[in-house]
């Protein structure tokens, strides 16, 4: 059983808004999600539609931005959650139900009390969190304490001997 | 805790979203009692209020009709229903 983790993760984040923003995402090789508050992958790309005509584009390093006047860069801290249990930590962090987050579910909610975008890897399963990079620490601090938490409840040392 | 049941969005903590009020609008060409009554009276009746509510996570507004008696959302309201010109 893969142990429960948590990894910051370097992606360059992107907001394209206007009406140029489909073009733009198609013009860099990049889907363009049909559906509101949905999003879909390619290899080394995620991208969100969040809005009539806006989109999140979340890349790794190497994959082209994409380029339009009303395509803004974020700087998102994004962290990845991998490894079995993952709904268990969050259920501890957040009111959402995770067991409806499916493999390529992307939801925007709180956690830990931050606002926060999530996205459940079809491949990989893990969870991505992305949040504004002013909370940076304190989701690291917190995430933390609550994996060494959940760590010492499933492997308790006892006092007794 | 406390879930609210939006219809666009599904059931959500409360906590992520912030009440605006009462869907209200102003009367443009009013005397000023009507100004000053616009201003500063509320209808607070339990009933159908058409009422704005911001989802902070998605930084989306929404506007739903909701029984304050029962305190249920009875529909969600199109943005459009409620727009209006601003006099230029």
């Amino acid at each position: 059983m893969s142990t429960l983790r948590l990894n910051e993760t370097e992606r360059a984040s992107y907001l394209l808004t206007g009406p140029a923003s489909r073009a733009a995402l198609a013009a860099a090789g990049l889907p363009v999600p049909e559906q509101l508050l949905t999003a879909e992958e390619r290899p080394g790309a995620l991208v969100a539609r969040t809005g009539r005509d806006e989109y999140m584009a979340m890349l790794k390093a190497g994959h082209p931005a994409p380029q339009d006047e009303w395509c803004f860069r974020r700087y998102d801290c994004v962290f990845e959650l991998a490894g079995r249990g993952w709904v268990e930590l969050m259920t501890h962090l957040c009111q959402y139900d995770f067991r409806q987050l499916q493999p390529g579910d992307w939801l925007m909610t709180s956690a830990a009390g931050v606002s926060c975008w999530l996205y459940h890897e079809i491949e990989s399963g893990n969870l991505l969190i992305g949040a504004d990079p002013g909370y940076r620490h304190y989701l690291i601090e917190t995430f933390s304490a609550v994996l060494d938490d959940l760590s010492a409840t499933r492997n308790p040392t006892g006092g007794a001997s | 805790m406390k879930v609210f049941d939006c219809p666009v969005i599904g059931r959500r903590p409360i906590s992520e979203f912030d009440y605006v009020g009462e869907v209200r609008k102003p009367p443009m060409d009013a005397d000023e009692a009507s100004w000053a009554a616009y201003v500063f009276n509320r209808q607070g009746a339990p009933g159908l209020l058409r009422e704005w509510w911001y989802h902070r996570p998605t930084g989306r507004w929404y506007v739903m009709e909701r029984d304050t008696l029962k305190d249920e959302v009875v529909r969600f309201i199109d943005l459009e229903e409620v727009r209006y010109d601003i006099p230029a």
